[in-house]
């Protein structure tokens, strides 16, 4: 089999589990998101990728090849790491030529490396500088640089973007799907940021608990989540509790009956998903609550029969409620998700 | 050689290092010969004799 | 915080009790030393007010050139020696769980409690022919029969590193713990091999920290008097002990104080070298 692949893979610390009994396959040249909220075992997984921690149980196969006992420095993979560990005592091309010159490579060859390697991350004629003299940004690139020198097979980072401010963050998240599409890299980044996530990923990994919760395309992750973390975790949702019977939100529902049925009734819809129309004509009479005006977008927070919904609208598709307005709700089937468990 | 056996190897021969004096001080503390006299009365020369390592250089000596 | 230099007397208030207490307990004992050094001995009782080289032109001979090169040789090795040995073992002791590294801080210090003589008592009794380690040696059938290792430099060495370990120990491990640990784990993602990660990472990283403790455990060494006389023979004294002997034994306090001076000025002048040396090689990388 081509690619990575992670084979009933877990971590124990003692009593506690950080990684439960994870299988993945990652085909060449992908881009995948570790995504989960901290403490759920997605750099810890990560960190067994790289040898840096021994899995308790299971097996990391390469290309079909068991790399579990190979150490650490005989991996080939490069990883950036959430401090960037640029080496203090170092410039920024003996930084670079760090894993060149471990490897012996010739002083001409190392230097036209590194020039290669600033010319990627548009540094041209940084190679001088201390380290310390770099922004946040600038030592971001550089440790990108060096964990690509010697164009590794794969390319990990762990939270690689958190020490960044907002804006750059995202600037950061554009360039770094693009070198990873022109590079053509296996790259795994772990993140708890899901716009991050739904920016550069072709595959999403959601993980809670030490487990993987669902793991598929950023868009259907967003628009079929498998499950209510999952729903919850990504992007806001409405999760509404379905009855035995077929009950949604005081009516019967006798189509959600049978969709419900074999899984825990729970549903997920999505706010831009929500429809609010006019009293009398929709299909749950409601109150608004709350509104909040964000000039772009408009969530309108109903308050139906002791359950609120949050509506998204935008201020070009109608005029913003007021709280207190009576209003009715619809919800299109179509775009509701029955969730497990 | 795995980093935990090197780390334990080392641990040993510190502790021995360190533990050593503080046995032979415990040792003699119970000893019931109590023949030790510190600090010492007189300049200690070992036998060898101070003219022969230090110079007469002059008067004061 | 807000920093702004002092502008009135009272702003000086708060280093008035150190200053004071500097005053008394430094500057006025050192310049006393430094006054004594240029009087003049008298055979009859202590020593006399007046000013003259007499006393450091003595010192200006083969021999103590000899015992004053000896003193640095001797401190220097303490110094190299335990830095050597305590670097590594603090590395791994902040590797170790935090249980083990309270156990190993606590028992560090409780050798920190004992004394130069009692250190040197302890070593010469280890040393020993009769009751030393060879014993231990012998009855493992490695040795033939029981020896005597001192009076010798080792001897002297030796207990010198076990005076001044706990200290380098002491001095190191805060930088240690501090560095951070994914240096190591970048560089071995990098293809380094963990000895070699630490050598390439870990040591230059907290080049100055191991500068300074040299530093430290050099001038701790320098002023060790009484273990070179207990394990070593005369040919391993160093200044510091020909300066106890002219203070306490031979009653020549002018002589004491000049190489007192002398050796305060030449160990100074070695730390200074050694900082002005790192700071040069600083501004090239």
């Amino acid at each position: 089999m081509s690619g990575l692949a992670l084979q009933g893979v877990s971590k124990r610390f003692g009593d506690f589990t950080a990684v439960d009994n994870v299988s993945l396959s990652i085909p060449h040249g992908t881009f995948v998101c570790m995504l989960g909220p901290s403490g759920c075992g997605k750099t810890t997984l990560l960190r067994m990728v790289a040898g840096l921690e021994e899995p308790s149980a299971g097996t990391i196969l390469l290309d079909g090849t068991d790399i579990t006992p190979i150490p650490t420095h005989k991996r080939d993979f490069g990883m950036v790491f959430q401090s960037l560990a640029l080496f203090p005592h170092l410039n920024v091309g003996d930084n670079i030529a760090y894993p060149l010159r471990i490897r012996g490579v010739g002083k001409a060859e190392q230097k036209q490396r590194v020039a290669e390697l600033l010319d990627m991350i548009s540094l041209q004629g940084y190679a001088e500088r201390p380290v310390a003299k770099l922004s946040g940004g600038q030592r971001q690139r550089v440790a990108i640089a060096r964990a690509l020198a010697l164009s590794p097979k794969l390319f990990l980072l762990d939270e690689p973007l958190s020490a960044l401010d907002a804006k750059l963050r995202e600037a950061m998240q554009v360039e770094l799907r693009q070198l990873q599409q022109k590079l053509g890299i296996t790259t795994i980044v772990v993140t708890h940021d899901q716009r991050e996530a739904m920016t550069m990923a072709d595959l999403v990994v959601v993980m809670g608990e030490g487990s993987i919760r669902q793991a598929a395309p950023p868009v259907e992750i967003y628009r079929k989540p498998a499950d209510a973390f999952v729903a919850d975790f990504i992007g806001s949702t409405n999760l509404l509790t379905v009855g035995a019977d077929g009950t949604l939100l005081g009516r019967a529902m006798p189509s959600l009956a049978m969709a419900t049925r074999s899984a825990g009734g729970k549903l997920s819809i999505r706010p831009e998903d929500v429809q609010l129309l006019a009293p009398g004509s929709g299909m749950f009479a409601g109150t608004v609550s709350f509104v909040r005006d964000l000039g772009g977008t408009i969530e309108t927070f109903v308050d139906v029969g002791g359950t609120t919904v949050m509506a998204i609208t935008t201020p070009r598709e109608r005029t913003p409620f007021k709280a207190g307005d009576p209003v009715d709700v619809t919800l299109p089937l179509e775009s509701c998700v029955v969730l497990k468990g | 050689m795995s980093a935990a056996t090197l780390r334990r190897i080392v641990f040993l021969l510190v502790a021995l290092f360190l533990a050593g004096p503080l046995i032979v001080v415990a040792g003699v503390s119970v000893n019931e010969k109590q023949s030790l006299i510190f600090p010492r009365k007189a300049f200690p020369s070992h036998g060898t004799g101070r003219s022969s390592a230090i110079p007469a250089g002059g008067p004061h000596w | 915080m807000r920093r702004e230099p002092p502008r009135t007397a009272a702003d000086y208030a708060p280093i008035a009790f150190p200053a004071l207490m500097l005053v008394i307990f430094f500057v006025v004992p050192f310049s006393t030393m430094i006054a004594v050094s240029f009087f003049q001995r008298d055979p009859a009782g202590f020593y006399s007010p007046a000013f003259t080289f007499a006393n450091y032109e003595r010192f200006l001979s083969a021999f103590f050139g000899g015992v004053l090169g000896f003193s640095i040789m001797l401190a220097v090795m303490v110094a190299i020696v335990c830095v050597l040995v305590a670097f590594p073992f603090t590395w791994l002791l902040t590797q170790a769980s935090r249980r083990v590294q309270i156990v190993w801080l606590v028992a560090i210090l409780s050798v920190l409690s004992l004394s130069e003589v009692i250190i040197g008592f302890a070593w010469s009794t280890l040393f020993s022919r009769t009751a030393g380690i060879t014993n231990l040696l012998v009855m493992a059938g490695l040795m033939a029969e029981p020896q005597a290792l001192m009076p010798g430099f080792g001897a002297v060495l030796t207990a010198m590193v076990y005076q001044a370990l706990p200290y380098t120990v002491l001095v190191l491990y805060p930088a240690i713990v501090r560095l951070d640990p994914t240096l190591l784990e970048a560089a071995r993602t990098l293809g380094a091999s963990p000895m070699r990660a630490f050598l390439n990472v870990v040591v230059p990283a907290l080049r100055n920290t191991i500068m300074a403790t040299l530093i430290m455990v050099f001038v701790f060494a320098l002023g060790s008097y009484l273990l070179p006389q207990i394990l070593g023979r005369p040919q391993h004294w160093t200044l510091s002990v020909l300066i106890t002997d002219q203070a306490i034994y031979q009653s020549n306090m002018p002589f004491a104080a000049a190489m007192a001076v002398f050796l305060v000025l030449m160990s100074l002048a070695l730390v200074g070298l050694t900082l002005m040396v790192g700071s040069q090689r600083e501004q090239r990388t």
